[in-house]
C-alpha cells in the first residue's frame, strides 16, 4: 500500500539529513505507528508521502504509483492530515469541505452522505456555516480531518492526529481508524502519545535522527519480558539517558 | 464543477474574503460597517490621486491636439499602467505565487502544478485591474469623448483595459519562475530570494531603459523630429516604444474598421504568445520552486550564543530589523522604497531620453518651473517623503507579532518603550530611503549642495510624524490572526492607511506650502510653518503613541 524505499532528504540542500535512508513498507489493512522523539524527522517523511516536500534520493510509492513521477493519481489515493492548521481561514467549513471534494472529484451524493458523516461525527454541523477564522484550535483539525477522509481513500496518512482534539472526538477518531483498516484500508500516522500507539496499532516504527530504528509489531519490538512501549521508546532513543546528563 | 474553476473560486473567495463579508453582513454588522468605513476612506484618500492624473490628462489632451495628435493621451495611459505593472508586478507575483501560505495546501492536493499557476496568474491579474483601471479609464475616457466615440470604443477600450497587464506579469512571473528555480537549488534561501528579487527588479529596469533609448540610428535629430511629427501616429510611436502594446492599444482605440481590428488582433496575439509558453513552462518548474520556500538551511557548526547586552529600545530596534532582514516577504515590502527610490530617481543617468517618461517629465518640469530655491527644496522633500512612506514595516509592526505578541506582553520593558523601539526601526527604513533616494536625485538632477541638504533634512522631519502615524494606525488595529507572515504585511489593511496618511500629510504641507507661495511669503515663515506643523504632529504623535501604548497593551490579545 505504502512502499518507502532508500528515502532521504536534507533540508535546502544542507549537509544534516532530516530523513537518512530510510525504508518502511506498509501493508493493506494495518495501522501503522510512526514514532519519534521531537525533531526526529517524522513530519519530513510524511511531507514527502505527501507530495509536498521533494524528495532527494530515493522512491515512494503509494497504491503502485510512484509520488513524484505520477502525483495526481498518487495524492487520490490518500488523505493527509497535515501538522499544521493553516487552512483558508476566510472561507467557511462548508466551503472548504466542497472544495476538497471537487477537487478529488467525489460524486454528489457521495459528497453529501460523506460529509453529513464527518460533520455529525465531530459535532460540527453547527460551525460548518462560520468562517473558519472563529474556530478553535480543535476545530480547525476536525475540519482538516473531515476533508482528508471523505474522498473515502484507501490510505490515511496523518500527522499527529490527535494534537488538539478533545477525548471525545480523539476516540471517534480512533474507532474510524479501526473501522477503516478493517475495511483493508491502511492508516499510517505519526504521534508521540505513546499510549494511542500501543493500543491502536498493528505494527510501530521508530524513527530518531532521521533513521528508523525499529520496526515491528509491538510484541516483535519487546526484546525481553513484558516491558512498555515507553521503556522501549526511552530505551531505543537514547532520550532517558540525554535529559538527566 | 472541475478541479481548476472550484481552485479559482476559491482563491478568489479567500482573496478577497467574500465569504467572509457574507458571513458579517449576516451576523456582524459591526465588522460591515468598518469595513464598508474603511473603504471610503480608503476611495476618498484615493480620490486626490485620480483627481490629480485626471487632471494631468485632460491638460496632456488639450496639447497633444494641437500636435494633431489627440490619441497621445492613451499611448501615456496605457504606458504608465504597463509600466508600473511590470515594476511592481516581480513583488506581487513572487509574493503570490512563491512566498504565499497555502503553498503547502495546495503541493498536497491532486492538482496539476499548472493549474495552481495559473489560478493564482488569475488573482494577481486580478488584483492589477484596479491599476489599470485608474490609469487607463480617464484617457479613454478623455479622449472618447472629445473625439465623439461611440459604443464599439468603449468595448474595446475594455478589450485593452482587460489585456494591458497581461504581458508585463507574464514577464514577471518567467523571470520570478527562473529565480526561485535557482533559489530551490541553493542553501541560503532567503538572501537569494532579497538579493534576486532586487536584482530582477534592476534587471527590467536596465532592460526597458535599453529598450526605450534605442534611437533610430543614422538619421540627425531634426529629421527624426520631423518624421514624427508629419506621420499621423509618429508621435504616439515615438513615446510609445517605452512599452510597445501601448502603441497598439492607441491605434486598436484610435483608428477605426479594419486598421483597429489588426492592432487589437496584435495586442491579443502578443498577449497570448508571452502566456502560453510561460504557462507551459509552468507545468514543469513551478511546483519546485513554490516549495523551496518551504525549506531553510540547518547547519551543523553551531553559531557561539551572545548573550550581550543592550539598552531596551536598542533590543526591539534590532530584533524588528532582524526579523525583517530575515524573513523574504517582510524584507521585499519594507525594503523596496529603499530600492525603487534611487532607482526612479538616478533614471536619466541611465538612459539620456528616458526624462521622457510621462510622470518623471511633469515631475522635472514642475521642478524646472519654479526658480525659487524654496519651492524647489519643498517640491524635492516632497518627493522624498513619498518615497519614505513606501514602508510596510511600520505599520504593520504590531501586527507582524501576531500571536507571539505576549511576549512583548510579558516581557519587563514598558509599552512605550517598546513602541519607541519600533517607532525608530520604522523610521530609519523611511529614513534610508529618503537618504538614498535623494542622492540619486543630487547625481541626476545636479542639486546644489544648499538644496540637497534642505531638501532631505525637510523630508526626514516631515517622515517623522508620517511614521507616527503609521505606527499608531497598527497599535489601534493591529492584524494578530495569521498564520503565515505574508498576511501580516501584504493583506494588511494597515499597511495601505499607513501610506495613505502618509500621502495625506504630504498634501496637506503641499497645500499649504502652495497658499504661502502663492503669497509670496518669506522663506523664514514658509519654512517657520511647515516646522512648526511638523513639530505640533510630532508631539501630538508621540504623545498618542505612548498613551495608545499603555492602553491597548491591556487590552491585546496576542
Ligand atoms: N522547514 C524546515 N527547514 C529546515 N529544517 C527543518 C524544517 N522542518 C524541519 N526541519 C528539521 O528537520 C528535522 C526533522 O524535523 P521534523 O521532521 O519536523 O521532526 P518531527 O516531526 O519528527 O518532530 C529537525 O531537525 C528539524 O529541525
Ligand atoms: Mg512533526
Amino acid at each position: 500500500m505504502l512502499s518507502i524505499k532508500n528515502v532521504s532528504k536534507s533540508y535546502a540542500r544542507g549537509k544534516v539529513k532530516a530523513v537518512d535512508d530510510i525504508s518502511l513498507e506498509v501493508r493493506p489493512g494495518e495501522i501503522f505507528g510512526f514514532l519519534g522523539p521531537n525533531g526526529a524527522g517524522k513530519t519530513t517523511t510524511i511531507k514527502m508521502i505527501a507530495g509536498v516536500l521533494p524528495i532527494d534520493s530515493g522512491t515512494i510509492t503509494i497504491n503502485g504509483c510512484d509520488i513524484e513521477k505520477d502525483p495526481i493519481n498518487a495524492k487520490l489515493s490518500m488523505g493527509y492530515v497535515p501538522d499544521t492548521h493553516d487552512i483558508y481561514d476566510r472561507l467557511t467549513g462548508i466551503e472548504y469541505l466542497n472544495f476538497i471534494a471537487d477537487v478529488y472529484g467525489v460524486s454528489r451524493e457521495e459528497r453529501k452522505r460523506s460529509i453529513e458523516k464527518y460533520l455529525d461525527m465531530f459535532d460540527m454541523k453547527q460551525a460548518a456555516g462560520q468562517p473558519i477564522k472563529s474556530y478553535s484550535h480543535g476545530m480547525k483539525q476536525k475540519i482538516i480531518v473531515a476533508g482528508a477522509l471523505l474522498h473515502n481513500p484507501p490510505l490515511w496518512i496523518l500527522d499527529e492526529p490527535m494534537t488538539g482534539l478533545d477525548p471525545k472526538a480523539a476516540h471517534l477518531l480512533k474507532e474510524e481508524m479501526n473501522r477503516h483498516c478493517e475495511k483493508g484500508y491502511t492508516v499510517f500516522f505519526s504521534t508521540h502519545i505513546l499510549e494511542v500507539a500501543e493500543r491502536l496499532c498493528h505494527r510501530i516504527g521508530i524513527i530518531n535522527k532521521g533513521k528508523i530504528i525499529a520496526v515491528g509489531t509491538l510484541d516483535e519490538l519487546r526484546s525481553s519480558g513484558d516491558e512498555s512501549l515507553e521503556s522501549i521508546f526511552l530505551e531505543l532513543t537514547g532520550e532517558g539517558s540525554e535529559t538527566h546528563e | 464543477m472541475s478541479k481548476f474553476l472550484s481552485l479559482l473560486k476559491l482563491q478568489i473567495n479567500s482573496r478577497f474574503g467574500l465569504s467572509m463579508a457574507r458571513y458579517n453582513f449576516r451576523h456582524n454588522r459591526k465588522e460591515l460597517w468598518k469595513t464598508i468605513g474603511m473603504a471610503l476612506i480608503i476611495i476618498f484618500a484615493l480620490g486626490q490621486f485620480v483627481f490629480l492624473y485626471t487632471y494631468m490628462m485632460s491638460k496632456l489632451h488639450e496639447a497633444a491636439r494641437l500636435m494633431n495628435s489627440p490619441q497621445l493621451i492613451l499611448t501615456m495611459g496605457a504606458a504608465a499602467g504597463g509600466l508600473v505593472i511590470l515594476f511592481f508586478g516581480i513583488f506581487y507575483i513572487l509574493g503570490a505565487l512563491f512566498l504565499a501560505r497555502d503553498t503547502e495546501f495546495l503541493a498536497s492536493l491532486p492538482i496539476r502544478q499548472s493549474s495552481v499557476f495559473l489560478s493564482k496568474f488569475i488573482l494577481v491579474l486580478m488584483g492589477e485591474y484596479p491599476i489599470a483601471l485608474f490609469f487607463m479609464l480617464p484617457p479613454v475616457i478623455i479622449y472618447g469623448t472629445g473625439a465623439q466615440k461611440g459604443i464599439l470604443y468603449y468595448i474595446a477600450a475594455l478589450i485593452c483595459i482587460l489585456l494591458l497587464p497581461i504581458v508585463p506579469l507574464v514577464i514577471s512571473s518567467l523571470l520570478s519562475m527562473v529565480l526561485m528555480n535557482v533559489v530551490s537549488r541553493s542553501r541560503r534561501r532567503d538572501l537569494i530570494i532579497i538579493i534576486g528579487s532586487l536584482v530582477l527588479f534592476l534587471a527590467l529596469f536596465a532592460g526597458q531603459n535599453f529598450l526605450f533609448s534605442r534611437i533610430p540610428e543614422n538619421s540627425s535629430e531634426m529629421e527624426l523630429y520631423l518624421k514624427i511629427l508629419q506621420s499621423r501616429d509618429g508621435l504616439v510611436e515615438w513615446s510609445g516604444r517605452i512599452f510597445p502594446p501601448s502603441v497598439w492599444i492607441t491605434k486598436a482605440l484610435s483608428h477605426t474598421g479594419a486598421e483597429a481590428i489588426k492592432n487589437l488582433g496584435y495586442l491579443i496575439l502578443l498577449s497570448a504568445a508571452c502566456f502560453v509558453p510561460v504557462w507551459m513552462l509552468s507545468s514543469l518548474i513551478y511546483q519546485r520552486g513554490a516549495t523551496a520556500q518551504l525549506e531553510a538551511e540547518k547547519k551543523t557548526v553551531r553559531k557561539e550564543l551572545t548573550y550581550k547586552g543592550s539598552s531596551p529600545v536598542m533590543v526591539i530596534f534590532k530584533n524588528e530589523w532582524k526579523i525583517i532582514l530575515r524573513t523574504p516577504v517582510y524584507a521585499l515590502n519594507s525594503l523596496i522604497g529603499i530600492i525603487v527610490g534611487p532607482v526612479l530617481m538616478a533614471m536619466p543617468l541611465f538612459g539620456g531620453t528616458f526624462a521622457q517618461d510621462p510622470d518623471l517629465q511633469a515631475l522635472f518640469s514642475l521642478i524646472d518651473r519654479f526658480g525659487s530655491s524654496s519651492a524647489r527644496v519643498l517640491i524635492i522633500s516632497g518627493v522624498l517623503t513619498l518615497f519614505g512612506c513606501f514602508n510596510a514595516a511600520i505599520s504593520s509592526t504590531y501586527s507582524r507579532e501576531g500571536n507571539s505578541l505576549w511576549i512583548l506582553k510579558s516581557i519587563p520593558v514598558k509599552p512605550q518603550v517598546q513602541a519607541a523601539g519600533k517607532l525608530m526601526a520604522g523610521y530609519s527604513i523611511s529614513l534610508l530611503c529618503a537618504v538614498a533616494t535623494s542622492l540619486a536625485m543630487a547625481l541626476s538632477l545636479r542639486l546644489s549642495f544648499g538644496v540637497w541638504l534642505s531638501g532631505t533634512v525637510l523630508s526626514a522631519a516631515a517622515l517623522f510624524p508620517v511614521c507616527l502615524a503609521g505606527i499608531l494606525i497598527d497599535i489601534a488595529r493591529p492584524k494578530l490572526n495569521w498564520n503565515n507572515p505574508t498576511e501580516a504585511i501584504k493583506q494588511n489593511m494597515n499597511v495601505v492607511l499607513g501610506m495613505l496618511a502618509g500621502a495625506t500629510v504630504i498634501v496637506a504641507l503641499g497645500a499649504v506650502s502652495y497658499g504661502l507661495l502663492r503669497l509670496q511669503a518669506s522663506p523664514v515663515l514658509l519654512y517657520g510653518a511647515i516646522v512648526v506643523i511638523l513639530a505640533a504632529l510630532s508631539a501630538a504623535g508621540v504623545i498618542a503613541l505612548g498613551k495608545t501604548a499603555v492602553r491597548v497593551y491591556s487590552r491585546l490579545e496576542g
